[in-house]
């Protein structure tokens, strides 16, 4: 990329007629709304699956540029699905962006997604700004990729929250990993955004 | 002590969306506004069924209603926030996701209220139904259920 262009705040134009895009949703109502709004931003090459395992099953084909994914879904939900890239997936596609959307978003959803190396969670109803929002962060925000024992995927160390579930801290004040159901209400989409991402990017 | 592999993640994505070309970004967000808008009668009637559910399986007259699976509402209430983008009120993906927030504390904790889970019903009815509350209206009612779920919380504990 040009350090030049980088340097924008904003580039204005958008480009996602060559993006090979992987959809996954059980409902096939809200598979519909993903695909018109990603087709509506001008994606031409999507791949429309109704299960995880016919994700895998594309996927395995390779070629994919971003997975957008719901978290819940039955056998192997987005979660799962994002694991299973992250650590089985042909190699080029290992490191590819994923966004998990789901209807809920408690604390432990949002954790639960970043820990299985999704790039980004949004809530739903989706609204084409809110994606469009996530997928340029995700798209401009160079971030190292960790590989270890208990975690492949983006780097998660925005913000000090200790260490990753199952490993030692190596810090002295690293607490356990070892964290309860939660008991807190629903997050809102600026709180999901304060421990998903450092920074925003405004359409 | 596990080994930690750190590595640069090539960008595939930021090289092919910002290649220069292609519409501007808010043309691009009107554009899949407007294909979203598309969708708004199916999803109105997707929300339609997902409240006759609600009504068949869980209002105040059904009978025998605390036998079923908290569950199958959670997963309704699922669908109603899924089908409500295109839609207005927003608030009513607002509501939904209360009942969400209150079927959990209610599955964690076991402290099962159905007044609570009526007013919720109501709730989605009347923002369902077309009448006209107006921003400060909507912003109450979802302002009233978060309290109810606060409460709920509280005396469960």
């Amino acid at each position: 990329m040009n350090p030049a262009s980088a340097s924008k705040p904003l580039l204005s134009r958008i480009n996602f007629e060559a993006l090979s895009i992987v959809i996954v949703d059980d409902n096939q109502q809200s598979l519909d709304i993903l695909v018109q709004v990603i087709t509506g931003f001008g994606a031409k090459k999507i791949s429309r699956c109704l299960s995880a395992q016919e994700a895998q099953r594309v996927l395995a084909l390779g070629d994919v540029d971003m997975v957008i994914t719901d978290a819940r879904m039955p056998e192997m939900d987005g979660y799962d699905l994002t694991r299973w890239i992250r650590r089985e997936a042909p190699e080029p596609l290992r490191m590819i962006p994923v966004i998990v959307v789901t209807g809920h978003t408690p604390r432990n959803e949002v954790t639960k997604a970043r820990d299985c190396g999704a790039n980004f969670i949004i809530a739903k109803p989706i609204t084409p700004k809110t994606m469009m929002d996530r997928i340029i962060w995700v798209a401009r925000t160079d971030r190292m990729g960790i590989e270890c024992e208990t975690y492949v995927g983006p780097d998660r160390r925005f913000r000090r929250e200790g260490p990753p579930p199952g490993v030692d801290g190596r810090r002295r004040d690293d607490l356990k990993g070892e964290v309860g159901e939660p008991q807190e209400p629903n997050m809102s989409q600026d709180q999901i955004d304060s421990i998903m991402k450092p920074q925003k990017v405004t359409v | 002590m596990s080994v930690v592999r750190k590595f640069r993640i090539q960008n595939r994505l930021r090289e092919a969306l910002f290649d220069g070309t292609g519409p501007r970004i808010d043309e691009a967000v009107a554009s899949a506004d407007s294909a979203l808008a598309e969708l708004a009668e199916a999803c109105m009637g997707a929300v339609r069924i997902c409240l006759q559910e609600i009504e068949a399986g869980f209002s105040s007259h059904v009978q025998g209603r605390e036998t079923r699976d908290p569950k199958d509402l959670y997963e309704i209430s699922l669908r109603i926030i899924d089908a409500c983008a295109p839609l207005e009120p927003k608030a009513l993906a607002d509501a939904a996701r209360c009942l969400c927030d209150l079927l959990d504390v209610a599955m964690e904790t076991g402290a099962w209220r159905w007044p609570a889970v009526d007013v919720h019903i109501d709730a989605l009815r009347l923002l369902s139904s077309g009448v006209e509350l107006g921003d400060a209206g909507e912003a109450q009612l979802i302002r009233n259920l978060a309290k109810l779920i606060e409460h709920q919380e509280a005396t469960a504990g």
